[in-house]
């Protein structure tokens, strides 16, 4: 009894420490470097293309490597509301997310045609064509790209200073929104029904769970959140360009690579396996080859080791996962039964 | 000249640290900000070594865009033995040094890393080149945070319409290169010499050089008398069959093509496959640089190609004093490989990056940037003009453009000769055009 309350203990500490930490970096910008913050804007959005992608294969059991179709069309759109239809900053903004959202629909009907291998595969054909039709639109820079306008970049922020502590904020305020909503959408009966998808899916539909929807439910929410990173980082890359807003290295492949050493079906693993990419990379990448290298073999290791990643081995000691996304029922089976 | 890592992201954390520590122990930060504060104005005076310049390179160290690296270590091998690591500025001696920026030829990672180098290594100034992929992102972040950049190694025209067009130009960042329109004209003036039908076929693809060809060449073509047979814009890659097919029905005589090294092996495979035998084949893109050509042996050779530097041109390099033939010379002796063009205008680059802290009034950002918007520089590329109406558009300056073909070669298996210099007279002529031979 006691050694339980101690760890329910430790794990309200844990979450507490959390939230601390998200209130202290809500302050970030009063006390931060420009480099720190511009760093640490980046981190934040790669959380959110790693929490997506977890979500699509660590729980909606939907193997994508064609993200950065959203992230890309999240970029164009955002040149395409500021520089060309004129709005705001912030409506440019949510707007890049609604356009993921919309496209993403028409795709919904193409990628869903296929399964597993089949799906992964149609889902980077579809980035490709994509990448392909962006560097088409008349007025948008063609395959050399464009610079969003000076009058956009102001827009962000009068001097350095301000335009990055705006960047900060909007990023960190999109990592919690994703964070919090995603949580929800898993705890939500959507979510309770992918995870008994993710156990048996053969189960979980003979018990009433609608695989399908549950599934497209999760890519089009996903799809919003790309779009809305992928706006984001035009800003911060101040440009767009076909082989850069669509990169498939930099939005799918190494975000697969942070969701998996992270650990694949947990909202922890996204959150660490980002911090370790990042920091490996800071510390290695003018290893050039090599650090590509070694990237690939630690995510063999730990695949092997783990195949929860990071968070897997964390949870061999913490009995359970500090941001609840399943309803716990060890040791609190009765309450949750009786509520349900 | 110092190859920093990236680890100085992670400085913060330290940074913060102190901070902590101070606000803390407030008692002794609190005397310790006393004393430094009176010791500062007493100190600095008796400690007036100057603050080095640091300088950023971004570059592709790695990647498809590897071969524009090459020549950097032996470049600034050269340079730093001739300064001995310290610039003149306004009569006093200034140490430099070079933090250098892998961009993994990925656009994303270029501009993380040029805001790395703004904002983390704190560069005075910024230096960057190879294609448009590298140049425009690392301009773009210097022009929004008010860092004077230096780049070469991408067309003019990429350069200013690929970062939006202003029309008053940029306030920071500036680039010296050939232009398309200088180009053009110098390429046809080459075909001219060569007895042909005049039917030009075309092979420009989807994509930025593809456009910008088929904005520049028609009317010009058609100006100087020449037919054009343009089956239209293409996505690479591609087999060329039916590019190929057209070509043969109307008798295509010229080929006008940009397309990467691999593609343009396919295209000419095809060709032979296909008894399609053109008398003059203008490759961009593929045809630069001995890697890309060597592999391709006696089939190489004729094929022409614009030249933004060769040994033969008479510039000498305002910096050191060497002619364009002593730098090949001793690229060679020193690396066992041949020159290319990329050699010259590296060696410009470094060159203009030393004009330009040299003729700075103050070392400030707008002191450095001022040097360069007033810039008249003999550089080993040739003359560089930054004033404005040195260049075709605001912020640009173009270098001499000569044309060549490659020809058997004596120490190598291929040589670059120069054959037309219409838009260069300075570059002497090496030999004649030829037409390709057919065997």
């Amino acid at each position: 009894m006691t050694f339980s309350k101690t760890r329910r203990l430790a794990m309200t500490g844990l979450r507490l420490g959390l939230l601390a930490v998200v209130v202290v970096l809500a302050f970030g910008p009063g006390f931060l470097e420009v480099g720190t913050m511009r760093l640490c804007a980046q981190v934040f959005l790669l959380m959110v293309l790693a929490m997506m992608w977890n979500l699509l294969a660590g729980y909606a059991d939907i193997v994508t490597v064609g993200q950065h179709a959203f992230v890309g069309i999240g970029a164009y759109a955002l040149y395409g509301l500021t520089a060309k239809a004129g709005l705001s900053l912030p409506v440019a903004i949510l707007g890049a997310g609604a356009v993921a959202l919309v496209l993403a629909v028409p795709i919904t009907a193409i990628v869903f045609r296929m399964r597993a291998a089949y799906l992964a595969i149609g889902t980077w054909v579809v980035a490709e064509v994509c990448t392909l039709l962006a560097s088409k639109i008349p007025g948008y820079g063609g395959a050399t790209g464009i610079t969003l306008p000076g009058q956009v970049i102001r827009a962000l922020g009068g001097n350095v200073r301000d335009r990055f502590a705006n960047l900060y904020w909007i990023s960190l305020g999109l990592v919690v929104v994703a964070y919090l909503a995603t949580a929800l959408l898993l705890r939500s009966r959507v979510g309770v029904g992918l995870m008994a998808m993710r156990d048996n899916e053969e189960a979980a539909g003979a018990i009433g769970v609608n695989l399908v929807a549950s599934r497209i439910i999760c890519f089009l929410w996903a799809a919003l959140f790309l779009g809305l990173a992928g706006g984001v980082l035009a800003l911060l890359n101040l440009r767009i360009q076909p082989a850069a807003s669509f990169s498939l290295i930099d939005y799918t492949v190494y975000v697969i690579f942070a969701a998996v050493i992270g650990g694949v079906g947990s909202i922890e693993g996204a959150i660490i396996g980002v911090l370790v990419y990042v920091g490996l990379r800071n510390a290695f990448s003018d290893y050039s080859n090599l650090y590509l290298m070694f990237l690939g073999a630690l995510s063999i290791l730990i695949m092997l080791v783990e195949p929860r990643g990071i968070w897997g081995l964390i949870r061999r000691v913490l009995p359970e996962n500090i941001i609840l996304v399943s309803h716990p029922y060890r040791g609190r089976a009765g309450r949750e039964q009786g509520e349900s | 000249m110092t190859d920093h890592t990236d680890h100085k992201d992670r400085e913060t954390a330290p940074k913060g640290l102190t901070r902590r520590k101070l606000l803390t122990t407030t008692g002794g930060g609190a005397l310790a900000l006393g004393a430094s504060q009176l010791i500062a104005p007493l100190a600095r005076p008796a400690f007036a070594a100057p603050k080095p310049i640091k300088i950023g390179l971004v570059a592709p160290k790695t990647g498809q865009l590897a071969i524009f690296y090459k020549e950097v270590p032996f470049v600034m091998d050269q340079i730093q033995k001739h300064t001995g690591g310290e610039i003149e500025i306004g009569g006093q001696k200034v140490p430099y040094e070079f933090v250098i920026k892998d961009s993994q030829s990925n656009p994303n990672r270029a501009s993380q890393v040029t805001q790395d180098l703004i904002f983390n290594d704190g560069v005075d100034l910024v230096a960057t080149f190879a294609t448009p992929e590298t140049v425009n992102p690392v301009s773009d972040q210097c022009e929004a945070n008010g860092v004077p950049c230096i780049a070469t190694d991408c067309p003019l025209e990429s350069y200013y319409f690929g970062r939006g067009a202003p029309k008053d130009g940029f306030e920071w960042t500036y680039c010296f290169f050939f232009s398309l329109k200088e180009q053009a004209p110098a390429s046809i003036a080459e075909w001219d010499q060569i007895p042909t039908n005049k039917v030009v076929g075309a092979l420009w693809p989807n994509g930025d050089d593809g456009h910008a060809y088929a904005r520049t060449y028609p009317p010009l073509l058609k100006e100087k008398g020449y037919k054009l047979v343009d089956p239209g814009r293409f996505d690479l890659p591609s087999n060329y069959s039916a590019q190929i097919a057209a070509f043969k029905a109307a008798g295509v005589e010229v080929i006008s093509a940009v397309l990467p090294p691999p593609e343009f092996v396919t295209f000419w495979n095809a060709a032979a496959q296909q008894g399609f035998k053109p008398k003059i084949a203008w490759v961009g893109k593929a045809t630069e640089f001995p890697p890309a050509v060597t592999p391709l042996g006696a089939r190489a050779e004729n094929l022409s190609i614009e030249v933004w530097w060769t040994p033969a041109a008479p510039f000498t390099s305002g910096l050191t004093g060497i002619t364009s033939q002593q730098l090949a010379d001793s690229y060679e002796k020193a690396s066992g490989e041949q020159w290319s063009m990329t050699l010259g205008i590296r060696h410009a680059l470094f060159e203009v990056v030393f004009a330009a802290l040299k003729g700075a009034k103050e070392i400030s950002a707008s002191g450095i940037r001022d040097a360069i918007k007033g810039m008249k520089y003999a550089s080993i590329a040739g003359p560089i003009d930054f004033t404005p109406g040195g260049g075709p558009f605001p912020n640009t300056a173009e270098t001499p453009l000569a044309i060549g073909q490659w020809r058997k070669g004596d120490k190598f298996p291929l040589d670059l000769k120069v054959v037309a210099n219409s838009a260069a007279p300075q570059v002497p002529v090496q030999t004649k055009p030829q037409p390709i031979a057919w065997n």
